[in-house]
């Protein structure tokens, strides 16, 4: 069931009646029965590893974290958290690696590599997991009603691609009666509607020509593999902030507020304000659960900034059993530890408003901006030969300026779309500055019909170009 | 709900108004489809129309592409008659300034072949790329039925720019297992020669399974046909869209001042693949004992062409020399539609489409070129 589609709007229709008709008591019951239902829908096995998974959490947490906060017990549950995800995710790559060092030494030894069906949402459900029990293994209270927890664990709206919540960031809502006002009803329908103009228009639109260049045997020029890693650059940003979007609309519609995954990551003016804007609950997930732990590990030894550049590549390797995510995660571990080092004259944030500062301030936007597009193009790639390929014809400007593999069209509707987000990111503060948003008076009424025109071409343009609803990128992972 | 349904805030909020709005929106929507749809109905181009005539009258798959199993019925039987396929891009079916009595080319060739006891048929679409062409040919190799004698095609150097399948192929691929068995196979045979288009080709087959799968009575078509009934928004989807597409590519031409005269320059690794495609397309053919026959297509020699002229030299040099070294049948037309029976086309002389004479006299040098190949289908044997 995609976000996307007419399945899923019946289904959030149905449940947010069933859910605010009934007492208030059976609600927390009912959402976590339909987000079985909701994940079930793809695969009814794999609920039966969410339910356990859950189970075995929920009683670790409280029967034995709780009353033991021995390490060995938190290194315990967290292996049994990862088994799945090492099982599902990561046996081919491993094996794979294992028979290719084999074959250098000389061996030949071609086992039957095993394909294995990756139940929908597991890094999503692992993180949480192990967070949940580092979280309670180092004191923070675990839930004591199961029903509380399993709603915790499965609430769909962040089941399959996150926000990646923490216990406490939940548990008062959990925990409180909510209700419904006219300012969560409007945000939700606000969110639910960015986040499918998103998706629908505008991700679903650049996937086809991004896809064109990273097609194997595709030969692209200079202009095309800048063009592909612009475009998927614009392609993930509004596929996954379009869940994200869905999600943080549909929670509130629920009653519940997630934290929010994404802000305006382009605008970043080095790599690590970058990771403070884009898969937020991610980047704090890794800060707190991979970087963290390892530096203290490292602290005072030579390797202490090397620990940011392996959380990154664990980071990398979260998202794909691949090398070209590894890789991916290392092009930011690195672009973080310059930002740490050398280049940190020209990241650090400074409060002066000349011209100088406002120079290095755009370059050093410039500067990011470059390196997280380029980066995509280890992320994007099929393997690393094809990223290999990408970076020769950009750094050998292969071809010049004429494409050899995408129309003249799909550069200009890229180049057009990255006009529309500066313009956006440009304009965005205008309404409120020209005291347009005001809720009484004149002003206001123009404001409302503003907003009831924007919504209606943007519902009119989901149906126009809603073809098949299409996977949302981060289901892969 | 209730609460908030009756609040204040709500109803002087967007919310009503977007409703309003939306409202609206569709009963607007809904007067311009049925006016789209009256004109459909006038025109000859229309699936529908065309089935319900006389079965003998149609040459040509009147959808475009669009809707091509729809007309597979009318292919004649080439198990009773020599077949000739003829394949090409928008020229081989568009009349400027449409006379009543006006024909296309498959019309006229197929009067021009009925008295040699040798039929035709045509299967073309706008924009027609290789991989297409080549999806054509698989499909009338499908079955006995279908099976041409001769795959006849009208070679159109800018089509070189264009890959994938139009959703109308994909739908026709994506309804028949057979025909993508034969497309997966086809693909895998040349995987070696030709890597990029057969990985190109098998894409495009995992596109068009999804497609089925999303085409396939489930409970999200059930209740996306529920919504069409309700919306008309909904139900005017596709027509929107092709209409929000169309003004997007006005749009681009005003901005980017772009006229038909513009020059496109090729792109490489697209031209390449459709080279790979006409070669898979040639030896497919001739493996299951199909002849080919390749012509370029007419131009209008008044009007100025979008071609880089040193490229256009080159692909006709190319073709040229494909078609001797393989024995190809081959001709070159370009220059054999006079200026005048050429019409216009966004304010200047259309160089692609002519007027029904043109039409006549390219079923003409087409009969007169390829004679020798028609006489030998006439009498039984096999094409080359």
């Amino acid at each position: 069931m995609i976000f996307t589609s007419y399945t899923y709007v019946v289904f959030l229709a149905c449940a947010f009646t069933l859910y605010w008709t009934i007492p208030a008591r059976h609600r927390l019951s009912l959402a976590i029965a339909l987000s079985y239902l909701f994940y079930c829908s793809w695969s009814f096995k794999f609920g039966f590893l969410l339910l356990g998974l859950s189970l075995f959490n929920w009683a670790y947490g409280r029967y034995v974290l709780a009353r033991s906060k021995e390490a060995r017990g938190l290194t315990f549950g967290i292996l049994i958290n990862l088994a799945p995800l090492l099982y599902f995710k990561y046996t081919l790559f491993l094996l794979s690696n294992l028979v290719a060092l084999v074959h250098l030494a000389g061996i030949h030894w071609t086992p039957l590599l095993p394909e294995r069906y990756l139940p929908l949402g597991i890094s999503f459900f692992t993180f949480q997991g192990i967070a949940y029990l580092v979280d309670v293994g180092t004191g923070e209270p675990p839930f004591e009603s199961l029903r509380d927890f399993l709603f915790y664990k499965a609430f769909w709206p962040q089941l399959i691609a996150g926000p990646i919540i923490r216990p406490g960031e939940i548990r008062e809502q959990i925990e409180t009666e909510r209700t419904l006002d006219y300012s969560d009803l409007a945000f939700g329908l606000r969110r639910i509607a960015q986040g499918a103009f998103k998706k629908v228009v505008l991700a679903d639109t650049l996937a086809p020509l991004v896809d064109s260049v990273f097609l194997p045997g595709s030969h692209p020029a200079f202009v095309d593999a800048v063009a592909a890693a612009a475009g998927f650059g614009l392609q993930i940003y509004f596929d996954f902030s379009a869940y994200s979007d869905i999600s943080i609309g549909t929670a509130r519609l629920f009653g519940f507020r997630f934290p929010e995954n994404f802000d305006w990551p382009y605008q970043a003016r080095s790599p690590q304000e970058f990771w403070n804007r884009w898969h937020m609950t991610l980047s704090r997930w890794i800060r707190d659960y991979v970087f963290t732990p390892l530096s203290f590990a490292f602290r005072g030894s030579r390797w202490g900034k090397a620990t940011l550049v392996a959380a990154m590549a664990v980071c990398g390797l979260w998202h794909g059993a691949q090398w070209t995510f590894v890789l991916w995660g290392v092009w930011h571990g690195v672009l973080l530890l310059l930002n740490q080092t050398l280049l940190m004259p020209l990241f650090a944030p400074s409060r002066k408003n000349d011209t100088g500062t406002r120079l290095k301030s755009t370059v050093a936007l410039l500067v990011t901006l470059g390196a997280v597009l380029l980066g995509w193009i280890f992320f994007r790639a099929n393997d690393l030969a094809q990223a290999r390929e990408l970076f020769h014809a950009i750094l050998g400007f292969r071809g010049g300026l004429r494409p050899s593999v995408l129309r003249e069209n799909a550069i200009l509707i890229i180049g057009a779309f990255w006009l529309g987000v500066f313009g956006a990111w440009l304009l965005r503060g205008l309404p409120r500055q020209l005291g347009l948003t005001a809720h009484s008076g004149a002003a206001g009424e123009v404001w409302r019909w503003a907003i009831a025109v924007g919504y209606t071409l943007i519902t009119t343009a989901v149906i126009v170009f809603q073809g098949d609803a299409k996977a949302f990128v981060y289901f892969q992972f | 709900v209730i609460d908030v349904l009756r609040s204040r805030a709500f109803w002087r909020g967007p919310i009503p108004r977007f409703v309003a709005l939306f409202v609206v929106a569709n009963l607007l929507v809904a007067r311009w489809h049925g006016e789209l749809v009256r004109q459909r109905e006038a025109n000859l181009l229309h699936a529908e129309t065309a089935s319900s005539g006389p079965k003998a009258e149609v040459h040509f798959d009147r959808s475009t592409g669009e809707n091509a199993s729809a007309y597979w019925s009318y292919i004649p039987n080439a198990t009773q008659v020599p077949l000739v396929a003829l394949v090409g891009m928008s020229q081989t079916y568009a009349i400027n300034d449409p006379k009543p009595g006006d024909q296309t080319i498959s019309d006229w060739l197929d009067a021009g072949l009925k008295p040699k006891g040798v039929r035709a048929f045509g299967l073309a679409a706008p924009n027609l790329n290789n991989e297409e062409a080549l999806l054509i040919l698989l499909a009338l190799l499908n079955e006995k039925k279908t099976q041409p004698q001769l795959y006849l095609y009208g070679l159109c150097f800018d089509k070189f720019r264009n890959v994938d399948l139009r959703p109308g192929y994909e739908s026709l691929l994506a309804k028949n297992p057979e025909l993508q068995k034969a497309w997966r196979d086809t693909a895998n045979r040349f995987a070696g020669r030709f890597p990029q288009a057969s990985e190109k080709m098998l894409r495009s087959l995992e596109a068009a399974t999804a497609r089925k799968k999303v085409e396939a009575a489930t409970l999200e078509t059930r209740l996306r046909d529920a919504a069409e009934k309700v919306s008309p928004m909904v139900a005017a989807r596709t027509d929107l869209n092709a209409y929000v597409q169309g003004e997007i590519f006005l749009l681009r031409n005003f901005l980017f001042r772009i006229k038909p005269t513009s020059k496109r320059p090729i792109i490489e690794s697209r031209y390449r693949m459709n080279r790979e495609l006409l070669e898979m397309i040639t030896d497919t053919a001739r493996n299951r004992k199909v002849g080919v026959a390749y012509y370029v297509i007419p131009l209008n020699p008044l009007a100025l062409n979008p071609y880089v002229p040193a490229e256009y030299e080159a692909f006709k040099s190319w073709i040229h020399d494909f078609a001797t070294a393989r024995g190809i049948p081959f001709a070159n037309l370009e220059n054999e539609v006079p200026s005048e029976h050429w019409g216009e086309f966004m304010g200047g002389p259309d160089f692609k489409h002519f007027r029904g004479e043109g039409h006549r006299i390219t079923a003409a040098a087409i009969l007169r070129e390829f004679g020798a190949v028609f006489d030998r289908l006439a009498k039984g044997s096999v094409a080359p």
